[in-house]
């Protein structure tokens, strides 16, 4: 099969290029598939701007980082479901502590600054983090606007939870910690919040 | 349901038995022949080929090498000890699964899969 031109693989390197594609390996398989259907459409008879065009319809119709999305799916799927796991225990555990923190404050039992610091430092050294880094790694699946609120709802939890147990252990800037953590909750979360939750339920019914 | 979706779960396994009989190959190889082999009945969709392909290396069961051919990286993927061991127990549970299927479609053991 007669190869292409130097200017002519240099145009499906761009076309490659253009989407922006991190993994190496990948690059060049997809490269090397790019230019051996593009030379096969050729050899059928077809000139090099049809031919590749016809291989990168054939070899990406939805992208090519589509085909990365996927593989990096494929790679993080155990990761992901052991993170998925860790927040959701540390969720149920941390909250099951706070609530138990509150009713023990108010009834004025004994523990009840034990399960703070425990509810609360489980948030914010376990559920924050891994919250995080979840949606860093799926940062692609959101709009500008709720990974706006993701990412203040992180911040205000971080306060919120820093702030709790700073009051609890008597150590200074627990106020500050608090205050800044229910003005991010009040003013930025909780507005976009609903809002979008509106946004949502509205497109639903327009449909 | 479309081939697509029928194929997702026997990707794997072919691509392993066909690393396994040719040795080594490079993706595009595996499509055509994948289609050469099925009369152009099953086609493998590159979306699928590569993100398979490379779990595959991630797991350990290939390896590749990378030639250059002109410009450009050409990268063949072969067995890995590991993934040779693979092969017959992928082959003989996709087997099973086979029969399984063309039991409950037709009610007739399939004897000669």
């Amino acid at each position: 099969m007669i190869g292409l031109s130097d200017a002519q693989f240099e145009i499906l390197e761009q076309q490659l290029e253009k989407s922006g594609l991190t993994r190496t390996g990948l690059y060049h398989d997809l490269l090397d598939h790019y230019y051996c259907l593009t030379e096969s459409f050729i050899h059928q008879g077809l000139a090099f701007d049809e031919a590749a065009q016809k291989a990168l319809a054939e070899l990406a119709p939805e992208g090519f980082q589509t085909i990365e999305n996927e593989l990096i799916f494929l790679l993080t799927f155990n990761l992901q479901i052991k993170m998925k796991r860790l927040l959701y225990t540390g969720g149920f555990a941390s909250s099951f502590c706070i609530s138990l923190f509150f009713l023990f404050k108010i009834q004025h039992w004994p523990g009840s600054v034990g399960l703070g610091i425990l509810g609360f430092g489980i948030l914010l050294l376990v559920v924050v983090p891994t919250l995080l880094a979840s949606l860093i790694q799926n940062s692609a699946d959101f709009t500008r606007s709720e990974k706006v609120r993701f990412v203040t709802g992180v911040v205000a939890a971080t306060f919120l939870a820093g702030g709790s147990l700073f009051k609890i252990a008597y150590w200074p800037g627990a106020n500050a910690q608090i205050v800044l953590g229910f003005v991010l909750l009040s003013f930025v979360f909780l507005p976009l919040f609903f809002w979008q939750l509106y946004q949502k339920s509205a497109s639903q019914l327009a449909v | 349901m479309n081939q697509k979706e029928l194929l997702k779960g026997t990707l794997n396994t072919i691509i392993l038995r066909l690393l396994a009989e040719k040795g080594r190959m490079y993706g595009y190889e595996i499509t055509q022949c994948v289609k050469e082999m099925s009369d152009g009945k099953v086609l493998v969709k590159e979306g699928s080929l590569y993100p398979a392909l490379h779990k595959l290396e991630s797991d350990g069961h290939v390896t590749v090498e990378e030639v250059f051919i002109g410009k450009r990286v050409r990268r063949y993927y072969q067995l890995t000890e590991q993934g040779k061991s693979q092969v017959t127990a992928a082959l003989s549970e996709l087997r099973q699964f086979l029969e399984t299927i063309h039991h409950l479609i037709t009610a007739q053991p399939l004897a000669s899969v």
